[in-house]
């Protein structure tokens, strides 16, 4: 998989995410919707640097690709996509 | 099928307590809490190879009306693999099952179970298969189904029908479908799942404390990664319905619910269980003991004595057969009687010095009819808890006291009991530090700038410490981190167990009934529980103290035989003025019980002159009395300077002995029970709830009781017995039980009589066993003023003790004592016996090299020897540790070389006096030279115009001064209100130094890290032992620090 770590918007914010918007590292404006949830786990990061517990969920889209996204409070970030 | 919904979960099977040591973070009782709040019907305790929460456990279910399970976490061994497998107690007989394989597990150096051990005791275990250390995860992980299939089938046969693989869920990736996969395998062997997560601390906040306890557990900092440590926070307890949700599997949940109901059992008894005692045959405990104790009276008491005396034994008696407890006195008697068949010393003390039948026993030597002593305070029908027997022993000789308990009983149902050592906040900053990377300059650093206000305080209270962390730390980021890590603790977080001083308990049947087994790192058996739970769990303690001071009364009293013929009876010496005089002019450093500070001040203004005088003034310096304003009206009204009054007229009986003030545990007893008309019962828990209170809303519930029980009992006002309330409840912390007095105060006689009538043989005694609060250099000092010099240190004529012998003193024949060769640090017994050995096979060392040639000891030992002097009579220092350096390139010691080394020694400078004594105190802590470390500075102090000690002490009360004092004690105690009491010392004299709270704020490093404090003060006392009142202060440099008395 390849790390990207770009902002993502989810719809809906909360709950299983179904359909995800993000701008790519060359400037362009992607969306994908989901297929279901493979996995999903709690990371609690460097919590000595005030780092905060992220959820993190592993997607599969209707195309067919593999995201990894994670949420951090309420935010989102699309950390990883099968290549 | 049933619905998911309906599956409610109803318990929690996998809970891991502070009790895991790094491995937990909560207290059972916070769990417990967690888990009534989270509406669960049970809870199972499974710490990892213990169960030393489960006390605490049943407790806190009992009060939180939910079932406590108990059972371990315990690491199995298969070949070279452990693996983690939780057994949960399904009935006594399971409990009693899983403390054997606790024990076996203790006495392995892996601390583990093998696997045919584990599969060798299956009595009444329910086993979960356990969760990411189990055997199915890591098998099934590492992909060897076949081998895992094997091994279940095993498990199986062993623990049939009670045998469940767990299913787990960290909130991990991929542990949903471990979970599933876990659970296909489980079908494929038709065995039961069960679903249980693993509890690691109550909520999610503590997570981060949990990880940094981890880190310390494992010796890692928090920045490098360990399998280990949590990644999250899934180890919170977490509620029914969310574990429904990671493990949706009704079947498991079902499981889960049916084992937290069959496997429910009450640990805590209703009844206590003595140990057997030898009783002869067609006797019953009850007929022997009544037959010891009848046998004992006509010879212990005279006719005019003994119709009181029958009559209080008969009432002992009786209350001793209705509680069953007649073994347990036969038991404790058969320790004091071996101890006075040996030429132990022992006696019994504390509350059962109250009781005529240990003194008839011969268990205690205090006399509770002649004294008026309350048997009650020890034991009365109803009392439910174990009453105490403390038996002091001579120090030197408690371990064959306990070997021979050990052997006694049988090694299967003796041990000693277990401290629960708690979290104090410097301990705190050493792990926690750790774990974030501190260096350790920095942690030992901040540890030791918590100083005497801060160090005593549990973690939970560390931004009280502030100033501390700010000094040492500075802004770093690492501080905040580490003072919230440090205020998420739990009061009494555990952190190890280890030996109690002398609890011994003693079973009817095996300890493992009651609790696994282990050793201590000093190799000493306990069992895993503490006084508290033992007694909790309906066991027998013997607390077997050593007394340092029986240690020494021994050794003077052998002293004094040896050198004059003499063997004194201890027990009965006469009463002597001249004890008297030496006591009331406050001379009594070295004396038990009334060496400290303000003791000495007491003794001066108290002038005992009898034993209760001597028991009355032991007790009055203690939290209770001195919270209670016990202390001055004590001290005024028997100097006659104020009357005798009484709160209330019918308090006269009960406080007339201590002129109408509370004084020792009793009277709180006497006034619940003859003033607030409460019973026995009632007054012992009222006692115990006011000695330990620590809010203040705790103790108000009982005011209106009191004062309605009062005026119903006894026609007290409510202002009278608001008053009398009032005074009880500041009888707060520590107090004499008056029994427990009493056997002091005859030590305490014993120690001056033996000062008084052999000085000599009593310094050596005390220097050697070293009872007390002084350092071997301030008792040193001391012996100037009671006439006995010191002689010094020689590898010719020291052994392994201080010893008296004849010596020429400023012109005359008196006895003087030598320091032993162990005095010196590095120097064994067993080294010093060796020099002692060849000297008596060939006689006296006549050089370094005939040294180096016959005695076998490692070159660190000679070198050490010389340092302290050993060998001044041989060659100066410096030229003795020049030709040991020599000698050691020629032939190993204890063998002479075949040629004599020829390198001549280099003309050496002496070391000259001052430098014999920085080596002695370096070396030995003391000099046997009358110089005083402030003799080196005496000119700079000069300058400075500071005078000595014993010029302040020609001076009248009121003047001012400039003076200055090595400091050898150091008090700050809770009960002061912010005020210091430091003792710096002169030579001979000493100075108690009073600082106030304002100059101790200000001087905080000063007062902490002086080792002379040069002081401008008031003299407020002169005499004996000066006292003074510091106004201003500043340190000085001197050749090295004593390190003294501290407390508070």
């Amino acid at each position: 998989m390849r790390r990207l770590m770009v902002p993502l918007q989810v719809q809906p914010p909360r709950g299983t995410p179904r359909a995800l918007r993000w701008v790519d590292p060359a400037g362009s404006t992607r969306s994908a919707r989901v297929a279901r949830v493979l996995d999903d786990w709690d990371y609690a990061g460097r919590w000595w640097e005030d780092e905060v517990l992220r959820h993190y969920l592993l997607l599969e889209t209707e195309a067919g690709h593999t995201l990894e996204i994670y949420r951090e409070g309420d935010a989102w970030c699309l950390s990883r996509v099968s290549d | 099928m049933v619905p998911l919904a309906r599956q409610r979960l109803n318990a929690v099977l996998c809970a891991h307590s502070s009790f895991s040591f790094g491995a937990g973070v909560s207290g059972p009782t916070t769990l417990v809490r967690r888990a009534a709040e989270l509406g669960y019907d049970a809870i199972a305790l499974t710490d990892t190879i213990n169960v030393t929460g489960g006390a605490e456990l049943f407790a806190a279910a009992r009060e939180h009306g939910i079932r406590a399970l108990i059972g371990a976490t315990l690491p199995v061994r298969i070949d070279d693999e452990v693996y983690s497998l939780v057994a949960i107690a399904a009935s006594r007989s399971g409990y009693r099952t899983l403390n054997e394989l606790i024990t076996h597990a203790h006495a392995r150096d892996e601390r583990d179970v093998p696997w045919p051990v584990l599969l060798s005791h299956t009595a009444d275990l329910i086993v979960l298969t356990g969760g990411r250390g189990g055997l199915p995860a890591r098998l099934l992980a590492a992909r060897r189904v076949n081998a895992l299939e094997e091994r279940m089938r095993e498990l199986h046969g062993a623990f049939p029908e009670r045998l469940f693989v767990q299913l787990f869920h960290d909130r991990l990736p991929w542990d949903a479908r471990r979970a599933r996969v876990l659970r296909r395998f489980a079908q494929s062997l038709a065995l039961p799942t069960l679903a249980a997560l693993e509890v690691r601390f109550a909520r999610p906040e503590d997570y981060r404390l949990f990880d940094a306890l981890v880190c310390a557990r494992l010796g890692i900092s928090v920045q490098e990664p360990h399998p280990d440590r949590p990644r999250n926070t899934a180890g919170a307890m977490a509620g029914p319905a969310e574990v429904a949700e990671r493990l949706p599997f009704p079947e498991a949940l079902q499981n889960a619910t049916f084992v937290a109901e069959t496997a429910a059992f009450d640990l805590l008894p209703e009844r206590l269980v003595t140990p057997a005692a030898r009783i002869p045959a067609g006797l019953t405990a009850d007929q022997q003991l009544e037959r010891r104790c009848f046998e004992a009276l006509l010879a212990r008491y005279d006719v005019s004595a003994l119709p009181a005396a029958r009559r209080k034994l008969e009432e002992e008696l009786a209350t001793v057969r209705a509680l069953g407890l007649a073994e347990f006195f036969l038991v404790a008697a058969e320790v004091t009687d071996y101890c006075r068949s040996h030429g132990i010393l022992a006696a019994g003390r504390g509350s059962a010095a109250a009781s005529i039948c240990c003194y008839l026993l011969g268990i205690t030597a205090v006399d509770p009819v002649k004294h008026d002593l309350l048997f009650e305070r020890f034991l009365h029908t109803g009392k439910a808890t174990m009453p105490d027997v403390d038996i002091d022993i001579s120090s030197a000789r408690r371990d064959e006291v306990i070997a021979w308990v050990e052997h006694r009983f049988g090694a299967a149902t003796e041990a000693m009991v277990c401290n629960k050592i708690t979290y104090r906040l410097p301990l705190a900053i050493q792990d926690l530090g750790r774990a974030l990377g501190l260096p350790m300059e920095l942690r030992t650093r901040l540890s030791r700038s918590l100083g005497r206000d801060f160090r005593h305080l549990s973690p939970r209270r560390a931004r009280e410490a502030a100033v501390a962390f700010d000094e040492v730390l500075g802004e770093a980021p690492a501080k905040e981190v580490l003072i919230d890590l440090l205020s998420a603790m739990e009061p009494s977080h555990p952190r190890h167990l280890a030996p109690h001083s002398g609890g011994v308990v003693l079973s009817r049947e095996p300890l493992t009934h009651y609790a696994p087994l282990e050793r201590s790192s000093g190799g000493i058996k306990i069992v895993q529980l503490d006084k508290d739970d033992a007694e909790a769990l309906g066991l027998i303690k013997l607390d077997l103290l050593g007394l340092r001071m029986l240690a020494a009364l021994e050794r003077a009293r052998e002293e004094v035989f040896r050198l004059e013929g003499t063997w004194l009876d201890l027990g009965e010496l006469p009463d002597d003025a001249r004890v008297w005089d030496l006591i009331s002019a406050g001379a009594t450093l070295g004396l038990f019980q009334v060496e400290s500070p303000s003791q000495i001040h007491t003794s001066r203004v108290m002038r005992a002159r009898t034993l209760r005088d001597l028991a009355h003034q032991i007790a009055l310096i203690r939290p209770g009395p001195i919270q209670s304003g016990t202390v001055h009206p004590y001290l005024r009204r028997r100097q006659g300077l104020e009357p005798t009054s009484y709160w209330h007229p019918s308090l006269e009986a009960v406080l007339g002995k201590t002129y109408g003030v509370l004084l020792f545990q009793e009277d709180v007893l006497r006034i619940g029970v003859h003033f607030a008309g409460m019973s026995w019962i009632e007054a012992d828990r009222f006692r115990k709830k006011v000695s330990s209170f620590r809010d203040v809303a705790d103790i108000e519930p009982d005011r209106q009781r009191f004062i309605e029980g009062a005026q119903r009992h006894v026609g007290a006002s409510a202002e009278e017995a608001e008053q009398v309330f009032e005074a009880v409840k500041s009888y707060q912390g520590f107090g004499f039980a008056e029994s427990h007095a009493w056997a002091f105060a005859i030590h305490a006689y014993a120690s001056g009589w033996l000062r008084v009538h052999y000085p000599a043989e009593y310094l050596a005694a005390i220097m050697t066993e070293e009872p007390g609060m002084w350092s071997p250099s301030t008792k040193r000092h001391e012996a100037r003023t009671w006439g006995v010099p010191f002689v010094p240190l020689d590898v010719n004529r020291s052994g392994v003790h201080y010893r008296v012998e004849w010596a020429r003193h400023e012109g005359k024949r008196v006895k003087a004592v030598r320091p032993p060769l162990c005095a010196v640090k590095g120097v064994s017994t067993d080294a010093a016996r060796s020099v002692m050995l060849e000297r008596l096979r060939h006689g006296s060392f006549t050089s370094v090299d005939d040294l180096y040639g016959r005695a076998p000891l490692d070159r660190d030992v000679l070198e050490a020897l010389v340092r302290a002097g050993a060998l001044d009579a041989l060659a100066p220092r410096r030229e003795a540790l020049y030709r040991i350096g020599v000698l050691t390139g020629t032939a190993p010691s204890g063998e002479r070389p075949l040629l004599a080394a020829p390198t001549p020694t280099p003309g050496l400078e002496p070391l000259g006096t001052e430098g014999h004594l920085v080596w002695d105190m370096h070396t030995t802590r003391f000099s046997t030279l009358e110089l005083h470390p402030l003799d080196v500075i005496r000119d700079q102090l000069r300058e400075w115009g500071a005078i000595s000690l014993a010029q302040v002490g020609r001076r009248a009360r009121g003047s001012r001064v400039r003076t200055a004092g090595l400091v050898v004690s150091r008090q700050r105690p809770p009960t002061a209100k912010g005020f210091a009491f430091y003792v710096i010392e002169d030579g001979p004299q000493r100075a108690q130094l009073i600082i106030s709270p304002d100059l101790w704020s200000s001087h905080r490093t000063l007062v902490r890290d002086a080792a002379i404090l040069v002081a401008d003060a008031t003299i407020v006392d002169t005499g004996y032992q000066l006292t003074l009142k510091a106004e201003t202060l500043a340190m000085a440099e001197g050749p090295f620090a004593v390190r003294g008395y501290e407390f508070g």
